[in-house]
């Protein structure tokens, strides 16, 4: 059975587009097909795994300008994942997000009904902030798994996120499972990031962890994904590959 | 004046994000798992096994189907 995750904190920089594109690498590498949706306006989930120009995107599919079969590209690079993606620059779905989406709330949700009998397992990737696109892509998911830093502002925003879904669950009759946080960047040498950790694993969430590694960052600087990035016969450390697998054995179930 | 040591501050003291971390995911905490109570009742035959055939279609046994239809009910009750 088809499962769709959301990754999302309204808060900036706490790691959602490469959390969702290493977590899609990685099903799409143990023989999953995958696709990821590229639902952030400026497409750096595109741009990380596309270089050459397309001619459709996410916003022309949602606006019935082109079947969706059109629209999604298949990763050579990475085996049995696709991407559905977003232009950062020409795009519409900012415009698309600002001005028609507020009518049809449940669009995002209907094309993902649609595409569950063509891929085992799919993957929003979504901009910052709990606007109507946001908002739509997080009815649309069986799933939301929040990736946070350990710090105080990603506290804040987790409290007010939690807060805010309630509010989404209600108003859009939505039964969305939010039960799994990511916190990112982890450095176990510094004790804010332990304390906060502990504090995580003492809650109802079930808390996975995700090791500081430069390697995410150069695998986007060279459009590859982080798995397979290697750099003077260096990529991943041991542990950030470790963390990759348990999570993404942990969330499709 | 040169700045002085305090001395009073403990320093095993909770960092602010330890404190906010701890205040937030406790109420996020999980609820005890109760342990159940036996209970008893009788019900005719005949629609005893009405259920059970119910229950089955449904994969469930009987206590099961019992605790599910009731907690159906009362969600149905609530709304």
């Amino acid at each position: 059975m088809s499962k769709t995750i959301s990754f999302h904190l309204q808060k900036g920089g706490i790691g959602k587009t490469t959390i969702s594109g290493t977590l899609a690498c990685q099903s799409a590498l143990e023989g999953h097909t995958t696709l990821l949706i590229d639902v952030d306006p400026q497409g750096n989930a595109s741009s990380w795994f596309c270089k050459s120009e397309l001619k459709w995107e996410l916003a022309d599919v949602l606006q019935g300008f082109c079947f969706f079969t059109d629209a999604i590209v298949e990763i050579t690079k990475v085996p049995n994942l696709f991407l559905l993606p977003t232009f950062g620059i020409g795009g519409s779905l900012k415009k698309y997000a600002e001005t028609k989406i507020a009518d049809e709330p449940y669009v995002l949700q209907d094309l993902v009904h649609e595409l569950v009998t063509s891929f085992d397992r799919i993957i929003l990737d979504l901009s910052p902030g709990l606007g109507k696109l946001e908002r739509s892509a997080l009815i649309a998911s069986d799933e939301i798994i929040t990736p946070m830093t350990p710090e105080v502002f990603s506290l804040d925003g987790l409290e007010i996120f939690i807060d805010e879904l309630e509010k989404i669950r209600k108003n859009l009759r939505s039964s969305v499972r939010h039960e799994k946080i990511i916190i990112n960047s982890f450095d176990g040498r510094i004790r804010q990031h332990k304390e906060i950790y502990e504090a995580a694993m003492s809650g109802s969430f079930e808390v996975f962890k995700i090791p500081v590694d430069p390697a995410f960052r150069k695998s986007q600087e060279r459009n590859i994904a982080p798995q397979l990035f290697k750099y003077r016969g260096r990529g991943l450390k041991p542990n950030t590959l470790r963390a990759i697998e348990k999570i993404n054995d942990k969330i499709w179930r | 004046m040169a700045l002085k040591k305090n001395t009073t501050i403990e320093e095993n003291e909770d960092s602010v994000s330890a404190q906010k971390a701890k205040e937030l995911f406790k109420k996020t905490t999980k609820k005890k798992k109760e342990n159940k109570v036996l209970t008893t009742f009788s019900i005719e035959p005949s629609f005893k096994s009405e259920l059970e055939e119910m229950f089955a279609d449904m994969g469930l046994g009987w206590a099961a189907g019992i605790r599910f239809a009731l907690r159906e009910y009362i969600k149905k009750y609530r709304e």
